[in-house]
């Protein structure tokens, strides 16, 4: 039952982090790969305004002012990125994508300069934990889940129900064909990334009630995330969401069993069998 | 084979190449004898990772760029590190071929999932299994001493009267090793079979179609390339007598990619000369060290945006310009962009 627990806490962790690239991934054939500090930024969203406000409103507050400030300001920036870099190196996604490495660590520098290399963690908002079945489930972790399932189920209406979130997908499906629809490449573009973007801040606030906030944790969450999107196929939501589940699942047990400590090398193992014979995922469409 | 049998049977660059080589060794031969000790080992330092650039340019030439180089250097260097720390230590210059080879096994074994990969696909995946060789390094304690690394490597006995256990000493032989690299890589590069690993990675289909072996033409670039990051790794583990898995960490790797890209990889000198720039940057801001990663990215961004095709670009204009001044003549050059 704990294990079944953990699973599900590391899977929606995975999801949560991996999805944004994707969706960025699914519509401007572009990997973002600042998109871990961007993450980084909406932990350290949670951790500014907890100092700043804990004093006069209740946590739990403190925690979905940050969750939006965060995804507000860190999806603003993901617009800026999106106006100077990507519209100029359009194209070319090979620049974008050196471009943005080139970013992560200008944003990385940032943070240890303005804030300090060291971590930083938050008191838990919502201390305490649940006994259940033999398990125990910090409630901190459920109402983590919670709100992961929430942002999940935000992108799926956003994407399914809406106007603009059809014209996404129908970007992603095929560029010219949404064109000759009449949808403009710079407003999708532009909501691209102002979502992809404030999907990580999110992703970043959630976990970084749980984890220690610091500016390398971008770089560590990056890489498992590369693995989850190749092995689910890039670009594909599907198989970001297998992928998650997958990882989650062999990690947790990997950590059970007492082996935690090889599960990169298990990570990347999976990957590159996985590239041998199916080079594009598991769910991915090939080009 | 005669002097003038060998001017005659190889590429006329190759030849200028030969004779520029002959003129700058002395040049840097004397090099380190003006230097302060700090700028002594700072040069054999840039001698060493000029070494794995120049691997990492031989990639780039099919057309991917790695980023599992500086991992796979590690492979060198905690052979070296482990052999020569045994109790019975093993000679240093069989390490340095043993190192060698194990990396280029590593590109030969990792090669086959990574390279049905390309353009940034390919930057992830071998991001991932870099990262997954850099955790064995941390993990696998027994063999290579987790986090603290191993320390104590002894630099090897020196011969023709060359000391390697002095800075300079240990540059000689660095310097020696780069400019044999240099060299024979030059050759490749101009050879049929370097032109070809080229062709093949501006058209694989056409290349293909014309009976080319794409695979075998993407495979060698890849594992050549990181045999010699292996053997520029077993060297600096021999230089700093310490190695920890921080050393193969991303930061070296995005100092190789920004090189790269800020000296552009068409030419031969191209990354080299980004190299000297980032280094020069790291050494300007040296009581700032904070601040050299930001600068470092800022420049690779400034070079997509505004300065398409790097420092070598910059270069081959100027010699163009010169050119043209002095015969008189009109001349363009486009820029290339790291897509085209």
């Amino acid at each position: 039952m704990q294990i079944l627990a953990n699973i599900v806490f590391l899977s929606s962790f995975y999801l949560s982090f991996a999805v944004g690239l994707a969706l960025v991934f699914g519509v401007m054939r572009t990997i973002n790969f600042a998109h871990g500090e961007f993450y980084m930024l909406g932990g350290y969203a949670l951790w500014l305004l907890t100092g700043v406000l804990s004093n006069n409103i209740p946590d739990g507050g403190t925690f979905i002012i940050a969750m939006l400030v965060g995804a507000g300001v860190v999806g603003t920036l993901g617009m800026l990125v999106q106006l100077s870099l990507f519209e100029r190196l359009k194209e070319q996604p090979f620049s974008i994508f050196m471009a943005t490495l080139g970013l992560s660590y200008v944003l990385q520098v940032i943070v240890v300069k303005t804030i300090g290399p060291m971590g930083r963690s938050v008191p838990a908002i919502f201390p305490g934990f649940i006994m259940f079945e033999g398990a125990i489930l910090p409630i901190q972790r459920i109402v983590v889940l919670g709100f992961t399932v929430l942002m999940m189920a935000g992108l799926w209406y956003f994407l399914m129900r809406t106007d603009l979130g059809r014209a996404v997908r129908a970007t992603a499906q095929n560029k010219t064909g949404a064109m000759l629809q009449g949808i403009s490449m710079g407003r999708i573009a532009l909501t691209t990334m102002f979502v992809g973007s404030a999907l990580a801040a999110i992703s970043g606030t959630l976990m970084g009630s749980v984890l220690m906030i610091g500016p390398f944790m971008g770089g560590e969450a990056l890489w498992r995330a590369f693995i989850i999107i190749i092995v689910g196929g890039i670009g594909s939501l599907s198989g970001t969401v297998v992928a998650a589940l997958l990882f989650g699942v062999i990690d947790t047990l990997m950590t059970a069993f007492g082996v935690g400590k090889f599960t990169a090398m298990v990570d990347a193992i999976i990957m590159l069998l996985v590239l041998s014979f199916m080079p594009s995922g598991l769910l991915g469409a090939r080009e | 084979m005669t002097i003038a049998q060998f001017i005659t049977s190889t590429p006329r660059r190759f030849v200028y190449a030969c004779i520029g080589t002959a003129i700058a060794a002395p040049l840097l031969v004397a090099l380190p004898h003006a230097l302060s000790s700090y700028w002594q080992s700072v040069l054999v330092i840039f001698t060493l990772n000029a070494i794995m650039i120049m691997g990492y340019r031989l990639i780039t030439t099919m057309g991917g760029w790695s980023f599992s180089h500086v991992a796979t250097a590690g492979l060198g260097a905690y052979t070296t590190a482990i052999l020569m720390t045994l109790e019975v230590p093993w000679s240093f210059w069989i390490t340095l071929f043993l190192g060698a080879g194990i990396a280029g096994l590593f590109a030969l074994l990792i090669a086959y999932p990574v390279l049905r990969t390309r353009h940034y696909y390919f930057f992830l995946s071998t991001f991932a299994a870099g990262e997954a060789l850099r955790q064995g390094y941390i993990q696998f304690k027994g063999i290579t001493g987790g986090g603290f690394g191993i320390a104590f490597i002894p630099r090897p006995e020196g011969f023709l009267g060359i000391d390697f256990d002095t800075t300079m000493g240990f540059y000689y032989l660095a310097l020696t090793a780069a400019l044999i690299i240099w060299l024979l890589l030059y050759r490749f590069d101009l050879s049929r079979l370097g032109r070809t690993i080229k062709a093949v990675a501006a058209n694989e289909e056409l290349s293909e179609s014309i009976g080319i072996n794409t695979w075998g033409h993407r495979t060698l670039p890849f594992v050549l390339g990181s045999v010699i990051a292996g053997f520029a790794g077993s060297l600096s583990a021999n230089f700093n007598g310490t190695i920890n898995p921080m050393d193969f960490g991303s930061i070296l790797m995005f100092k190789l990619v920004a090189a790269a890209i800020v000296g552009g990889v068409s030419t031969f000198f191209g990354p080299i000369l980004g190299l000297l720039y980032l280094t020069a940057l790291e050494e300007a801001f040296r009581t700032w060290a904070e601040w050299v990663p930001l600068l470092w990215g800022a420049s690779v961004i400034a070079v997509l945006m505004l300065w398409s095709g790097g420092l070598e670009m910059a270069v081959i204009r100027g010699f163009k310009l010169l050119k043209a001044f002095l015969l008189n003549r009109n001349s363009n050059h486009s820029a290339k962009t790291l897509d085209s």
